[in-house]
C-alpha cells in the first residue's frame, strides 16, 4: 500500500473514532455510520452546528497526538475554506491536504 | 432504580447543549429530560416565576454560569483591574439571592462552582493576594456556598473536580469560539456523572452497607495459609501501608453512616482472629455490623446477611478483589452494586473514594451513631433468644417513645427517613424540606416524629407518621418506620398518635391507603393486622373514631409540648 493510501487510512479511522465519541452525546437514531459516504452537513447531514464542531475538535485533538499539530478548525473556519466538509470523505481530504501542506 | 424520567432545567449563560445532549443519552438511570433556559438569560430566568421553563414543573433545575458573566466585578478582574473584595463579594450575595428565590419551584438544584481556564495567570505571582484572580474565584465560591448552606434543596457541586478529571482537554479556546461552550466534552461527562449521583442522592437511593472480602482486599495475603502473622498489613511497606490506608477510607465511610460488613471464603476462627490480634487493623470487629465467613457461596451468604440486617440488596456495595467472585454477585444479584476493581492494591483507596453512591442530602445524628446501633440490636437479639417469647420479651427492652411535631430540629432527619425508607412505608412519598413544609401549611396537616430508646441504648429517630384532617376524615398520608425497630410495636404508638389526633380533629374515621412497591410488603402485613377494617380490593384500612386505638401497656410514651 502506498504511504499516502496508509495516511489516509489511518486518518479516516482517526475520523470514525472522533464519530464514535460523538456519538455517545446523540439519540439513537440521530448517531452517525463509520462510512466515508456518511454526510456530516447538508441536507443530508444529521449534526447540528454544536455537533460538528464537536467533532472536529475531537477530531483535531486525536490528529494532532497521531500527526503533530494540526489546525483543521482554523482551516474550516477560514475564510477562503467556503465550503466545509459534508462528508467524512471530505473531512479526510481535507485533513489529507492539511498534513501535505505541513510537510511540504 | 426508579424509571420515571426526571424533567430538568438548565440555565446558563453560555452554550449547555453538550451537558443537555449527554443528560438525556446517557443510559444510566435516572433517565432525564431537559429544557435549556434561554441562551444568557441567567438572571432573569431565576427571578421570573411565569417564565415557560418553569411551567413543565421540573423536579431539577441545574444553574452552571460562568464567573465573568453574573459577577460584573470578577470580569473586571480577569482584566487585571483589581476589583475591591468587598464589592465582588457583595455581587456574589445578590446572585445567591436570586439562586434562593427558585427554591419553591423545583424540588431541588444543583450550582456547579465557578471556574477560570487554567491557562489564566491572573495576576501570576501576585494571583494569590488580594484581587488576584485564583484568590477571588475561591472566595467567590466559598461565599456562595456560605450563602447556599441554609438552603435545604440547593446544592453546590465542585466543578474543579471536573476539570481536574477532564486534564488538557478540559479547556480549548476553539471550543468557545466556534460554539460558545467554554468547556471540552469530558468536562460535561463528569458534570453528567455528578449530576446523577446527586439525583440518586436526593431520591433516596444512596448505598449504606459495604460487604467486603478479606483476602487481599482488607488486607494482603490469604489468612488461612500463611497465619495473622504473614499478613501484609501496615508495616514499611507500600502495599501494607496501601491496605491501612484502605481500611482508613472505610473507617471514613463509617463517620458518614455506612456500615461494614463481611463476607468471606476462610475458616471464620481463623479469619476473625486476625481482625482481633493483627496490630496494625484499623477495622475491628466491632466495626462491622455481620459477617458470613465459611466456604458457602458468597451471593447465597450476601442475602441471608442482608436479610439478618433487615436492609435490601439496593443498599449494597461489593467489594471484592477477585473478579470471578464479582462476577458471580453481579449476576446472582443485579441489585448490588459491584464496582470494577483494581488489581493493583496501591489504587484501592482511590477507587473507594471515587464511589459516588453513597451521597446523601445530609448527615444526621442516627447515621453517625449507625454501626453503634447495629451492634446494640445484636444484643437485643441476643436477649430475645434468651426470653424466648415475643410477649415476654417487649416489655423486658423498657421501650420508650418520645413524639414530636414537626420542627427545627427533626425536620433533616423527618424529611432523611422519608426518602430513604422502603419497607415500612405506607405510601412511599417522597419530599423535600420545602415540599413537606408546605404540605404542613395546608389545612389540618399534622406530622409527628418518634424517637425510640429502650433499656440498650438509644435507636434515635426512627419513625414518622402524617395525617391531614378535612371533611370530618382523617387520612394517614405518611408512615414510616426504620426497619430497626420494626416489630416493637411502636407502629402502635404511631396509628394511636394519629387517631388520637383526628378523634380531637372531630373526624369520624381515620384511613389508611397502602400504595404497593416492590419493596413495602411489611407495610401492608402491620396494617392487616393492626385492627383497623380493611378494604382488600383497593388496600384501604378504616377505623371508626368513636373508639380509641388501643396504646401498648409497655411502652412509655413522653410528648414534651404536646
Amino acid at each position: 500500500m502506498k504511504s499516502s493510501e496508509v495516511t489516509k487510512k489511518k486518518i479516516t479511522n482517526i475520523l470514525f473514532s472522533a464519530v464514535d465519541e460523538i456519538n455517545h452525546g446523540l439519540p439513537k437514531e440521530a448517531r452517525l455510520d463509520k462510512s466515508p459516504q456518511t454526510a456530516l452537513l447538508g441536507a443530508e447531514g444529521k449534526l447540528d452546528s454544536l455537533n460538528f464542531v464537536n467533532l472536529i475538535l475531537s477530531a483535531e485533538e486525536k490528529l494532532s497526538a497521531e500527526f503533530g499539530t494540526i489546525s483543521l478548525a482554523e482551516a474550516i473556519v477560514a475564510d477562503d475554506q467556503t465550503n466545509p466538509p459534508e462528508t467524512v470523505e471530505a473531512l479526510a481530504d481535507l485533513v489529507g491536504a492539511l498534513l501535505e501542506k505541513t510537510n511540504s | 432504580m426508579s424509571k420515571a424520567t426526571l424533567k430538568c432545567v438548565l440555565i446558563s449563560d453560555f452554550n449547555i447543549s453538550n451537558l443537555s445532549a449527554y443528560l438525556e443519552n446517557d443510559p444510566k438511570l435516572p433517565a432525564i429530560h431537559t429544557t435549556v433556559a434561554p441562551y444568557g438569560q441567567v438572571i432573569p430566568t431565576l427571578l421570573d416565576e411565569g417564565s415557560d421553563v418553569w411551567a413543565d414543573k421540573p423536579s431539577l433545575a441545574v444553574i452552571w454560569t460562568r464567573p465573568e458573566a453574573v459577577i460584573e466585578s470578577f470580569a473586571a478582574a480577569l482584566e487585571c483591574r483589581r476589583p475591591p473584595v468587598d464589592n465582588v463579594l457583595a455581587q456574589v450575595e445578590h446572585y445567591a439571592e436570586a439562586l434562593a428565590g427558585i427554591q419553591k419551584r423545583v424540588a431541588f438544584a444543583l450550582v456547579p462552582t465557578w471556574v477560570v481556564p487554567t491557562y489564566h495567570r491572573g495576576l501570576g505571582l501576585l494571583d494569590m493576594k488580594e484581587s488576584g484572580v485564583t484568590s477571588l474565584l475561591w472566595q467567590m465560591n466559598l461565599h456562595l456556598a456560605g450563602k447556599l448552606r441554609d438552603a435545604p434543596n440547593l446544592y453546590v457541586l465542585n466543578a474543579q473536580r471536573w476539570i481536574e478529571v477532564a486534564g488538557a482537554s478540559a479547556f480549548n479556546p476553539k471550543f468557545w469560539y466556534m460554539g460558545k461552550a467554554p468547556f471540552g466534552i469530558e468536562v460535561f461527562k463528569q458534570a453528567v456523572s455528578d449530576i446523577k449521583a446527586a439525583v440518586c442522592a436526593v431520591s433516596g437511593q444512596a448505598r449504606k452497607l459495604i460487604v467486603l472480602d478479606l483476602d487481599d482486599t482488607l488486607w494482603g495475603g490469604i489468612v488461612g495459609e500463611v497465619g495473622w502473622q504473614g499478613l501484609k498489613l501496615g508495616g514499611h511497606d507500600p502495599i501494607g501501608e496501601a491496605f491501612v490506608d484502605f481500611q482508613k477510607a472505610l473507617k471514613a465511610l463509617q463517620n458518614r453512616g455506612i456500615v461494614l460488613a463481611i463476607v468471606s471464603k476462610n475458616e471464620e476462627s481463623v479469619a476473625l482472629e486476625a481482625i482481633r490480634e493483627h496490630p496494625e487493623m484499623l477495622l475491628r470487629l466491632e466495626d462491622f455490623i455481620g459477617w458470613r465467613i465459611n466456604w458457602g457461596d458468597k451471593a447465597r451468604n450476601l442475602v441471608d446477611l442482608v436479610n439478618e440486617l433487615n436492609l435490601g440488596l439496593q443498599s449494597v456495595v461489593f467489594i471484592d478483589d477477585n473478579p470471578a467472585e464479582r462476577a458471580r454477585v453481579r449476576e446472582a444479584l443485579p441489585e448490588v452494586l459491584v464496582p470494577d476493581w483494581p488489581v493493583d492494591k496501591m489504587l484501592q483507596k482511590q477507587a473507594l473514594l471515587s464511589l459516588k453512591c453513597f451521597d446523601t442530602p445530609s448527615i444526621s445524628d442516627e447515621d453517625l451513631k449507625r454501626t453503634r446501633m447495629y451492634a446494640l440490636e445484636q444484643k437485643r437479639s441476643q436477649l430475645k433468644v434468651s426470653v424466648g417469647s415475643l410477649d415476654k420479651w417487649l416489655p423486658s427492652l423498657d421501650l420508650r417513645v418520645t413524639i414530636e411535631e414537626m420542627n427545627d430540629g427533626n425536620l433533616k432527619r423527618s424529611v432523611q427517613l422519608l426518602n430513604k425508607t422502603n419497607q415500612m412505608n405506607l405510601s412511599t412519598r417522597r419530599m423535600t424540606e420545602p415540599e413537606l413544609l408546605a404540605w404542613l401549611k395546608r389545612g389540618q396537616c399534622k406530622l409527628w416524629s418518634f424517637r425510640v430508646s429502650d433499656r440498650f441504648g438509644d435507636s434515635g429517630l426512627t419513625g414518622i407518621t402524617s395525617i391531614e384532617c378535612y371533611d370530618n376524615h382523617g387520612q394517614i398520608v405518611d408512615f414510616v418506620l426504620s426497619c430497626r425497630v420494626f416489630g416493637r410495636q411502636i407502629e402502635k404508638v404511631m396509628v394511636h398518635t394519629a387517631v388520637d389526633y383526628a378523634r380531637r380533629a372531630g373526624a369520624k374515621h381515620v384511613e389508611a391507603k397502602y400504595l404497593p412497591t416492590p419493596k413495602n410488603k411489611p407495610c401492608l402485613e402491620f396494617w392487616r393486622n393492626s385492627g383497623f377494617e380493611h378494604d382488600k380490593e383497593n388496600y384501604t384500612f378504616l377505623w371508626d373514631t368513636s373508639k380509641a386505638y388501643p396504646l401498648p401497656d409497655f411502652i412509655t410514651v413522653n410528648k414534651p409540648g404536646l
